[in-house]
C-alpha cells in the first residue's frame, strides 16, 4: 500500500487558442489503504489530477510523491480501472488478466495461475476463467477491470468514474462488491466521481473540486463506519455538507464573473473616455491604448463581454492614424457602434500623416478581411484559421493574409454558427504589433 | 402405434431440420438458377457461341482424362499460392509502412495500383522471361495493393481503448502488437485476403496468356491455346474450371481460416 501527497500541483495545456489552466495548486494527502473521492463537475480536471499522480502526465509544476519518492523519478505501481471495462473481446477473462500480468516484459510471471484465481476470487468471479466477455455481463465485465487493476498487486488503485456509465441499480450493486472488495484486500484508492452519493458511500474523505481553473474547494471527512446505508440519516448529513460546499463555490464562481465583467466596463469606459480626448484635440495615449487591447485580448475565455469585440477593435483603430479612410469605408456595413466610430473618425482627422499609400492598402486589406468576418458567427473552420490568420499578421504577408480569410475563391463564412473570438482576438493581437512597428 | 402422434413430430423435425439448414437450400438455389438460365441460353444457341453445361463438363472430364486438367490446376494452383502468399507478407509489411509514413508509401502504392495488370504482365515478362516466376511476380503486384490499403485502414481502427488500457498497465510494444493490433487486424486480414485471391486467379489467366507455355501451362495457358486453336466450347470448359477452382480455394482455403479467426465470437 503506497501514501501519496500532492503538493501545489499545478497543470497548464498549450492548446490552439492559448494557455489553458486546468488545475490551479492543487495539494492534498492519501494516507496509505484510506479511500479517497476527488468530486466536481465534469472537465475539472479530475481525470488530470489522477493522470499526474501516476506520473502519465508531467506537471508544470508543484510535486507529486509517492511513498516519498516524486514520480518523475519513479512511476508508481498502480492499477487503473476506467468507466468502461476494456476488455479484449477476442482473449478469455483468464487471458486478459495474463495480458495485464505480462504486458511490462513480455514474459510469463512467477505464480501467473495463481495469481489470477487469487484475484478472481476477490471479485468473486471463480470459474469465470474461461469465458469470453461477449459471454458475461456487464456487470461482470466491471468486475474482471477491478480484478485486472488488482492483479499487478499495486500499492495504489486509480478508478476514473469506473460507474459513471451504468444504472443506479447495477452501479449500487458494483459500489458494495467494490467496498467489499477492498474491505478484503485493502489499498489506497483514488476514486473520481461526479456522483455525491457514490462519494459519501464509498469514500473515507472527498476532496471536492471546484470548476476550472480548478483548485480544491474544501476536503471533507466521512466518518462512517462501512458498509454505509444509502439514505440513512448520516448519510443524507455528510450529503448535505458536500452540497453546501458545492453550492458555496459556484457562488464564488459567478462572483468572480461579475467582478471581471465591471472591471471590463471600467476599461470600456477609460477607453471611451480618451476617444473624447482625443476628439477634443489631444494626442493618442498609444501605451494607454495598448494596455487596453492587451487586457482584451488576453482576458479569460469563460468571461466574454458582448461588446468586447467591438471596442478591442475601435481601440486598434484608433492606436493606427492610418484606419481613418477604411473606418470611412466600413462605417456603413459594420456593426460598430455608430457613435463610437464617428468619434473615432473625428480624432482621425487631425491624423492624416504622410506615410505612403502602400502601407496603408495592404492593411486596410486586412483589416477589411477582418471586418467582414462576422467574427461573432464564426464556425470551427473559421476559428482554426485564426492561427494562421496571427502567423501571416506577424510574417507580414498580408496577401495570404487576406486569401486565408477569403478561401481562395470561396467565402467561408455566410453559414452562421456559434463560436468564440479567442482566436480573432490573439490574431488582432498580432495585428496590433504590426500596427506598432509601422506607427514607430 | 397412434399415427396421429407420430407425424406431426416427424413433420416437425423435418421442418426443423429445414430452417436450420436454411442457407444450404437458398445456395443451392442460387446454383439451380445458374444452371437454368445457362441451360436456356445454350438451348437458343449455336455450340460454339453458347456450349450447353453438358458439353461443358463432358470437355472437362475429357482434359482429366488427357492429364491435361490435373498439369494444369497443379501449375496454376502453385503460381497463385506462391503469388497471393506472397502478397500477403509483403503487403502487411507495406500495410504498416503506409500507416506509419502515409505520405511517403501512399503515392508509391497509387502508381503500383494505377499501372494496368496488362502492363505488369508484359513488363513481367519482358524482365523475367516467359517463366513461371513472370507470373507469379504478375499476379504479385497485382495483390499486395489492396493488402496494404486494408491493413493501413485496419490500424487506424484498433480500438484507442484498448490502446489506453495498455498503456495503464505499461505494456510493451510486442505485446501491444500481439494482443491487440494484430487480432484487430484479422478481419480487414481476412477481407483482404479473401479480394486478394479472387484477384490472383483473374489475373492468373492474363499472366500465363502472356507467358506463354514457360508459364508453367497452366489453366489461363490452356484456356488461351484454346481459343487459339478456335475452339471457343473449350475456352467455356477451362472457364468454368477456373471458377470451381476458386469457390474450392474459398471453401477449403479462406473458410477454415475465417472460422479460426473468429473463433472467439461463437458462443
Amino acid at each position: 500500500m503506497s501514501s501519496i501527497a500532492v503538493n501545489g500541483l499545478t497543470k497548464i495545456f498549450n492548446t490552439a487558442s492559448g494557455p489553458l489552466k486546468i488545475l490551479d495548486d492543487i495539494s492534498f494527502d492519501v494516507a496509505e489503504g484510506e479511500f479517497v473521492c476527488l468530486l466536481g463537475p465534469s472537465g475539472a480536471g479530475k481525470s488530470v489530477t489522477l493522470n499526474c499522480i501516476t506520473g502519465m502526465l508531467p506537471a508544470t509544476s508543484g510535486s507529486v510523491l509517492v511513498d516519498g519518492i516524486s514520480v518523475f523519478e519513479k512511476k508508481p505501481n498502480y492499477g487503473y480501472v476506467f468507466q468502461q471495462p476494456r476488455l479484449m473481446p477476442w482473449r478469455t477473462v483468464e487471458e486478459n488478466l495474463r495480458f495485464a500480468l505480462r504486458a511490462e516484459t513480455g514474459k510469463p510471471q512467477a505464480d501467473e495461475d495463481k495469481r489470477i484465481q487469487d484475484v478472481l476470487e476477490l471479485v468473486n468471479l471463480s470459474g469465470y476463467e474461461k469465458f469470453y466477455p461477449h459471454q458475461i455481463s456487464g456487470g461482470m465485465q466491471h468486475r474482471v477491470g477491478i480484478a485486472r487493476a488488482y492483479v499487478l498487486n499495486p500499492g495504489l488503485l486509480m478508478m476514473d468514474e469506473p460507474f459513471g456509465a451504468l444504472d443506479e441499480m447495477t452501479a449500487r450493486r458494483l459500489r458494495s462488491e467494490l467496498a467489499s472488495t477492498w474491505l478484503k484486500d485493502r489499498r489506497t484508492v483514488v476514486f473520481i466521481t461526479h456522483d455525491i452519493i457514490e462519494a459519501c458511500f464509498l469514500a473515507d474523505r472527498i476532496v471536492i473540486y471546484t470548476p476550472k481553473p480548478t483548485h480544491i474547494a474544501e476536503i471533507i471527512e466521512v466518518k462512517l463506519p462501512r458498509p454505509r446505508e444509502y439514505g440513512s440519516a448520516e448519510m443524507h448529513q455528510v450529503e448535505s455538507d458536500v452540497l453546501a460546499v458545492f453550492e458555496r463555490t459556484l457562488k464564488d464562481f459567478m462572483q468572480i464573473i461579475k467582478d471581471e465583467h465591471r472591471a471590463m466596463a471600467a476599461v470600456f469606459n477609460e477607453l471611451l473616455q480618451h476617444v473624447d480626448q482625443v476628439t477634443n484635440g489631444s494626442t493618442p495615449d498609444f501605451d494607454l491604448l495598448d494596455s487596453i487591447v492587451s487586457y482584451l485580448v488576453e482576458f479569460p475565455e469563460k468571461v466574454h463581454h458582448p461588446k468586447e469585440d467591438e471596442y478591442l477593435f475601435a481601440a486598434l483603430a484608433m492606436r493606427s492614424p492610418q484606419t481613418h479612410d477604411l473606418i470611412e469605408e466600413v462605417k456603413g456595413e459594420h456593426r460598430l457602434g455608430h457613435e463610437l466610430l464617428d468619434r473615432l473618425i473625428e480624432a482621425l482627422r487631425t491624423f492624416r500623416t504622410s506615410r505612403g499609400r502602400s502601407d496603408f492598402e495592404s492593411f486596410s486589406k486586412a483589416v477589411r478581411a477582418f471586418v467582414d468576418l462576422q467574427w461573432r458567427h464564426m464556425t470551427q473552420e473559421e476559428q482554426v484559421l485564426m492561427p494562421m490568420a496571427a502567423q501571416c499578421l506577424k510574417r507580414d504577408d498580408w496577401e495570404q493574409l487576406t486569401d486565408v480569410f477569403r478561401g481562395n475563391e470561396d467565402p467561408l463564412f455566410g453559414i452562421k454558427a456559434k463560436g468564440d473570438s479567442t482566436n480573432l482576438r490573439k490574431a488582432l493581437l498580432g495585428l496590433r504589433t504590426d500596427i506598432k512597428e509601422n506607427a514607430a | 402405434m397412434n399415427q396421429d402422434q407420430l407425424q406431426p413430430s416427424t413433420w416437425e423435425g423435418a421442418m426443423n431440420w429445414l430452417s436450420n439448414h436454411r442457407n444450404y437450400f437458398i445456395g443451392a438455389s442460387s446454383f439451380a438458377l445458374i444452371v437454368v438460365v445457362w441451360q436456356m441460353i445454350a438451348m437458343t444457341q449455336p455450340s460454339y457461341v453458347f456450349p450447353s453445361l453438358v458439353q461443358v463438363f463432358a470437355d472437362i472430364i475429357r482434359f482429366g482424362e488427357e492429364g491435361d486438367l490435373l498439369k494444369a490446376t497443379l501449375a496454376t494452383a502453385k503460381s497463385v499460392a506462391l503469388g497471393a502468399g506472397a502478397s500477403l507478407l509483403v503487403g502487411t509489411l507495406v500495410g504498416f509502412a503506409l500507416g506509419k509514413y502515409e505520405a511517403f508509401t501512399s503515392p508509391i502504392l497509387n502508381f503500383v495500383q494505377t499501372v494496368p495488370y496488362v502492363v505488369w504482365a508484359l513488363m513481367s515478362m519482358i524482365w523475367f522471361g516467359l517463366s513461371q516466376f513472370a507470373v507469379v511476380f504478375t499476379i504479385f503486384i497485382a495483390g499486395f495493393t489492396v493488402i496494404s490499403f486494408n491493413v493501413a485502414a485496419g490500424l487506424k481502427q484498433v480500438d484507442a481503448h484498448l490502446l489506453g488500457m495498455a498503456q495503464s498497465v505499461r505494456a510493451n510494444h510486442y505485446m501491444i502488437f500481439r494482443h491487440i493490433v494484430l487480432p484487430s487486424l484479422a478481419p480487414y486480414l481476412l477481407s483482404a485476403a479473401r479480394t486478394t485471391l479472387g484477384i490472383c486467379w483473374k489475373i492468373v489467366v492474363l499472366a500465363e496468356l502472356f507467358a506463354g507455355g514457360g508459364g508453367g501451362g497452366g489453366v489461363g495457358y490452356n484456356l488461351y491455346v484454346s481459343w487459339e486453336f478456335n475452339r471457343p466450347n473449350e475456352v467455356f470448359a477451362w472457364t468454368v474450371w477456373l471458377v470451381i477452382l476458386m469457390m474450392l480455394t474459398e471453401w477449403m482455403v479462406i473458410m477454415p481460416i475465417e472460422s479460426y479467426a473468429t473463433r472467439w465470437k461463437k458462443n
